[in-house]
């Protein structure tokens, strides 16, 4: 297993960032979609 | 030492190539984890003494029977506030200040993985609390409708509940940036050999507590958004002459409300469980168990809100449902305290004040749990419903449980973060005198809660009385005691003259023993080298 690991290779660290806020987008969507979703479906009720 | 090995310490820490920082600069506008994470351990200290002399202003008025210092209006604004603040405000940026220092220090990351978001995390929470404490100085005061804010009563009041949901709000986004955080360092920054069954099992709670955060806070944030369109958009959501159903509320509440519960616990599981192994010298039993019943508590956590709600008249099935799947929570629950026991068994312990805080967290938060267990039973919880059972029950598992982690991972890093010792007979006068007067406190709760003594309620029968004035001493013994704590750390860290060394603890493991104490501002900017033994966990496979 390869790890993205803590380096000063302005690639590394490049890379590491774009993996991290890719990952952070995505919890972040998931955390707004509970909350506009869980909104609709009990609006709809 | 694994640090010497990889970074230079030649040129001093503080800076490193940066220009010297000023104090505005360094903590209004801090990317360092260390410095955010104690950030977040001052805030929530003093949200921690705010919420606890509103605890003192309710044992007052519950001394004696008969009202004696405040309004009925004013009590219920202390139980309402107590409460958001002690959890959002206290609990919760505790825990996630210990994240901050020790995460990035134990999977040998250099920082959060999103250091700036870090930043934003933190300074949401003063606006969000100066927007909750606000309302005690408005006309009609702060919030009365109890922390749960259940309608129709929470919309009753003036417009503070407003501000509540808004300081709800805000503290919410600020959690789930600072879950997102956890879970993007600890997938994305581990160290070359730090394999996910190889971390420190506080980091391995701390991921699993921060996907529970991303899913049940927006659920509050959608339960208190409703709340807030109900009352000033002319929604009925909640309204039931509108068509709306309050007790949607209370399940969309509590569907949010239990795995918060859990959010508050499990992260003092994974401090016990890294506290006991080093005072026990002796390497944790079932560590991959550890990890697979915290996953278990916090799937269970999302199948049993109900059983907050028996006695709002739910089908006979319901209620069997809840109560049987909120018993299964023992099975792993029982497993991290046998565990825990078991890492002790034949040890070679010693008490430091530590490890004092976390066997007195197995033994009390055990009771809690019991507790726990008589109220999931459902004919027995419609006795016990809304008494001070309930009470004594939550403030076992949250102040002698996830409190006293608190304090045990005080006094267990602070040596790490100060690089100076505090104060072993002090710690241990404060940790004797905490433990005696909590039970003093919240024991005799329990008779009251059986007796049939209603929570949230400023006056009493004389019946009460006694047991009333017992846990009200022990109250004020405990908010004293505390006073010690405050003074114990600022020793620590201003006037302590003993220094701390890298492994502080002889029977310490793991990363964040490598660097030196205090913690360089700056750690493991090149990845640690990984040697036999050097971990906690290494060899997981019995």
């Amino acid at each position: 297993m390869s790890y993205p690991t803590p380096s000063n290779d302005p690639e590394v660290i490049a890379r590491q960032r774009k993996s991290a806020r890719r990952l952070a987008l995505i919890l972040g969507g998931v955390a707004l979609l509970i909350f506009v979703l869980g909104f609709i479906r009990v609006a709809l009720r | 030492m694994a640090y010497a090995a990889t970074h230079d310490d030649a040129h001093g820490h503080d800076d490193h190539g940066h220009a010297p920082q000023t104090f505005v600069q360094r903590w209004f506008f801090s990317t360092n984890h260390k410095d955010i994470g104690t950030l977040y351990l001052i805030f929530s200290l003093l949200m921690f003494f705010i919420g606890g002399s509103m605890a003192m202003i309710i044992r007052a008025e519950l001394f004696e029977p008969g009202m004696q210092l405040v309004q009925p209006d004013f009590f219920n604004q202390m139980t309402t506030v107590h409460a958001l603040v002690m959890i959002f405000g206290a609990v919760m940026p505790a825990f996630v200040g210990l994240a901050n220092w020790m995460i990035p220090l134990q999977v040998g990351a250099p920082d959060m993985a999103l250091p700036r978001m870090n930043n934003w995390s933190f300074w949401l929470l003063p606006v969000a609390f100066a927007l909750l404490l606000s309302t005690l100085f408005m006309p009609g005061g702060g919030p009365q409708g109890g922390w749960t804010l259940y309608p129709p009563l929470s919309l009753q009041g003036g417009n503070s509940v407003a501000f509540a949901i808004f300081a709800i709000h805000v503290a919410g986004i600020s959690s789930i940036m600072g879950a997102i955080n956890i879970i993007a360092t600890v997938l994305n920054m581990r160290a070359p050999g730090m394999d996910l069954l190889k971390m420190p099992i506080f980091v391995w709670s701390w991921l699993i507590t921060a996907f529970l955060l991303i899913a049940v806070m927006p659920v509050l944030a959608g339960a208190v958004t409703m709340l807030l369109t109900d009352k000033y958009f002319g929604t009925s959501f909640f309204n039931a002459a509108g068509g709306g159903d309050p007790v949607m509320y209370q399940h969309i509440f509590w569907f949010f409300g239990h795995p918060e519960v859990y959010i508050m616990i499990l992260p003092a599981f994974g401090i016990v469980s890294e506290i006991i192994p080093t005072f026990a010298r002796k390497p944790l039993f079932g560590y991959q168990a550890m990890v697979y019943a915290v996953a278990s508590i916090a799937f269970l956590s999302f199948i049993v809100w109900a059983h907050h709600m028996f006695t709002v008249g739910m089908p006979l099935g319901g209620e069997l449902f809840f109560m049987y799947a909120t018993m299964l929570i023992a099975i792993p629950t029982g497993v991290k305290v046998f565990n825990w026991v078991t890492t002790m068994w034949e040890g070679s312990m010693t008490f430091e004040t530590p490890m004092l805080f976390a066997v007195a967290f197995v033994i009390l938060f055990t009771i809690g749990g019991f507790s726990g267990l008589m109220l999931a039973i459902v004919p027995a919880d419609f006795q016990y419903h809304d008494t001070y059972f309930v009470v004594a029950h939550f403030h076992y598992v949250l102040v002698t449980g996830a409190i006293f982690a608190i304090m045990a991972a005080t006094y267990y890093w602070i040596p790490k973060w100060t690089g100076k010792m505090y104060s072993e007979r002090w710690g241990k006068i404060h940790f004797w005198m905490s433990v005696v007067s909590v039970n003093v406190l919240f024991f005799p709760q329990h008779f009251l809660g059986l007796a049939g003594m209603p929570r949230r309620i400023p006056d009493y029968n004389v019946a009460f009385a006694d047991f009333n004035m017992i846990s009200s001493i022990g109250g004020f013994w405990f908010g004293a005691s505390q006073l010690l704590f405050l003074g114990v750390v600022v020793h620590c860290a201003f006037f302590s003259k003993a220094p701390a060394t890298a492994r502080v603890w002889e029977g310490a493991k793991g990363l964040e023993w490598e660097v030196p104490s205090p913690a360089p501002h700056h750690t493991w900017e090149l990845p640690p080298v990984i040697r036999p033994g050097m971990l906690a966990h290494e060899d997981v496979s019995h």
